[in-house]
């Protein structure tokens, strides 16, 4: 029987029973195109209205679970009027004493003739002392005999509005609120006869500075990057991006942990359902600890087996909000000096901050020599293999004739010879990174200098391989994303499997193969290989090359946001002398 | 005679073309009336062109 059904299986289709994977489509409420452009569709405009309203159900769908799983996990009131009641779950939950950081001041607020016992708690070292001191305890202690009604409302009320003179003071209706506050930097308020507590962000974490960034580093543009803490981060990308429509909402990953995290995005341009599909994944994970935005990538990709990075992961400010301006969406972390945005495509991991800065003829040489260097990168050492194994007839004569003479002396077959000295290199590589201080890029090229040559006069190794591997690791270092690097020394690895195997024709068979692979994946909804394929359609000019910024009117297609136009048709309006600079530009604005 | 290697690799190509036929009926199910026929045609010139060339055709 069981055989039986193993065969039927072989040799019958069966519909896959996966979950349909999320894709982007275009936002109800989206102009999408010019308005010239949907006076020509006219007659496709009423089947798009069909889609539309279908789209506009789901997500309303979507929204009304994502409604419901929230009040689900909404916790109910459980601050209780006694103060001793409070302070025992905070104790418990907060292993009080065995816990030697959480500050539990206790003190009274003199009330005309009554007493009324408080509490405060915070985390020393969390916390800006002297904003406790000045803005909450003394207020509190010092303002006695104030005229407060007897009842708990009034005394709430008054407290809020007139005693504490803090700016951010929040009420809390559980405990677990208050606990999560205190985490982040907070302090929090118990007062007896209460069942609401009081938070107050107080918050100085121990941390850096804003400094450059070190991964990323550019020669024209802002020198800023983001640090560790997630406050400043999201005032980086507010100090740049000044919209009010720039939206920053806050999500807590981790059960234990508890790690603050802010989507941000443009509402008014981000897809509604790309922002309820982020959030959607946020919300979903269950885990205990999470302490980087590298975990978190790993946590909502769309296909981990995908060598590619599907999430871009950027220590740059100024990139994110260029990025978010494009409707995309950013999931800023506490604790991560690298910031996520989604969803990213194949051109964006070959891009550097640098390339908008600079004049388009600068950038796109620059674009170009990166895609040189890709190519170097994945395929070099795999070309040299296949031409001196197999396609002899390729390279000039002379040419063939000195490599073979270099190679008389050595003992082992090429493919041992390249994987040798790819292997050194990376080893090199790795070392160079892991030796403190200052020594190791200099140990790096002194061991590869030296290794190189001891290798080459050992005739283990030949110098033309030693030319190739030098530059294949140049072109891996030319690419602009950290991840992206490390999926093209993988994939060159078995690009030198294939080669060694068949030659060109493994080559080939390889890149079909990673075609096939990357023209299937999907970052967030989007296809990772567009706007090449599928070709979108729109005058997006920031794809493979890119033009003029003032040419740069339209967002990418492919991110379906609200507002397909960025800025209007003519950007340099002063290059029409009848135009008044004081004219209102709403009427060739986009809208 | 037909060599055994032929009859076994023509045997591999029926059941490959049986999965594709069944997969072609999928779609059409599914309204892709195009598609199907298209893969059809596949399973047909994926079994009938081997058969073709391993046996008729001289060499």
């Amino acid at each position: 029987m069981d055989i039986k059904k193993r065969i039927k299986n072989l040799l019958f289709f069966h519909e896959p029973q996966m979950e349909k994977p999320f894709i982007l489509k275009e936002d109800s409420s989206s102009d999408g195109r010019d308005n010239s452009d949907i006076e020509k569709n006219k007659e496709g405009s009423r089947k798009k209205k069909n889609e539309d309203l279908l789209l506009l159900k789901k997500l309303e769908k979507i929204k009304l679970t994502d409604k419901k799983e929230g009040s689900d996990k909404e916790e109910k009131p459980d601050i209780s009027k006694q103060l001793s009641e409070n302070k025992r779950v905070i104790e418990e939950r907060f292993s009080i004493p065995l816990n030697g950081d959480l500050i539990i001041r206790k003190f009274d607020i003199t009330v005309k003739d009554s007493v009324i016992a408080a509490f405060l708690i915070f985390f020393d070292g969390l916390v800006d002392t002297k904003v406790i001191n000045d803005d909450i305890l003394q207020p509190l202690m010092l303002l006695s005999n104030l005229d407060i009604k007897s009842d708990g409302e009034n005394i709430l009320n008054y407290i809020r509005s007139h005693i504490l003179p803090h700016n951010q003071l929040k009420e809390a209706r559980t405990h677990q609120e208050v606990i999560d506050e205190v985490y982040f930097g907070g302090c929090g308020l118990y007062i007896d006869g209460l069942d609401t507590a009081f938070t107050a962000d107080v918050k100085e974490f121990p941390g850096r500075s804003v400094e450059r960034p070190n991964n990323e580093l550019v020669i024209r543009g802002p020198q800023e990057g983001f640090t560790e803490s997630l406050r400043s981060n999201t005032g980086l990308i507010r100090k740049r991006l000044m919209d009010q429509k720039l939206i920053t909402e806050n999500i807590i990953i981790g059960r234990r942990s508890r790690t603050p995290c802010s989507i941000m995005y443009v509402k008014d341009i981000a897809n509604d359902s790309l922002v309820a599909e982020v959030r959607r994944r946020l919300k979903s994970i269950e885990v205990d600890h999470i302490m980087d935005t590298g975990e978190l990538e790993q946590f909502i990709e769309d296909d981990p087996s995908l060598p590619t990075p599907q999430v871009m992961a950027t220590e740059r400010p100024d990139r994110v909000c260029s990025m978010l301006t494009e409707g995309r969406v950013a999931i800023v972390m506490h604790g991560s000096p690298f910031v996520l945005v989604v969803p990213v495509t194949s051109n964006d991991i070959m891009y550097s901050a640098e390339d908008q800065y600079l004049r388009f003829p600068y950038s796109n040489l620059l674009r170009i020599i990166r895609i040189l260097a890709l190519l170097m990168s994945l395929l070099l050492p795999a070309i040299f293999l296949a031409i001196t194994n197999y396609h002899h007839e390729m390279i000039p004569t002379d040419l063939l004739l000195a490599i073979l003479s270099a190679r008389e002396k050595v003992p082992f077959p090429s493919v041992v010879e390249v994987f040798l000295m790819e292997i050194s290199f990376e080893l090199i590589r790795e070392a160079g990174i892991r030796i403190p201080g200052p020594i190791g890029p200099t140990l790096g090229i002194i061991g590869a200098l030296i290794l190189g040559q001891a290798a080459v006069e050992a005739n283990i190794v030949s110098p033309i391989l030693i030319i190739v591997v030098a530059v294949t690791g140049l072109g891996s270092f030319a690419i602009p994303n950290f991840s992206a690097g490390f999926a093209f020394r993988i994939l060159r690895f078995g690009f030198i499997i294939l080669s060694a195997i068949s030659g060109f024709l493994g080559i080939t068979v390889g890149l079909v193969l990673m075609g096939l692979w990357m023209v299937n994946a999907k970052s967030f909804g989007v296809p990772f290989v567009s706007p090449v394929a599928p070709r979108t359609s729109g005058g997006f000019s920031d794809a493979v090359l890119k033009s003029p910024v003032w040419k740069q009117e339209k967002r990418p297609d492919y991110m379906n946001a609200k507002k397909g136009r960025k800025q209007p048709h003519i950007s340099r309006r002063w290059i029409n002398r009848d135009v008044d600079s004081n004219k209102s530009d709403s009427e060739d604005n986009n809208g | 005679m037909i060599p055994v290697e032929y009859i076994v690799l023509i045997a591999f190509l029926l059941c490959v073309a049986f999965y594709t036929v069944s997969y072609g009926i999928w779609i059409w199910k599914k309204r892709n009336r195009l598609g199907a026929v298209m893969i059809f045609l596949v399973a047909i010139i994926a079994v009938i062109l081997p058969i073709y060339i391993l046996i008729f055709r001289e060499v």
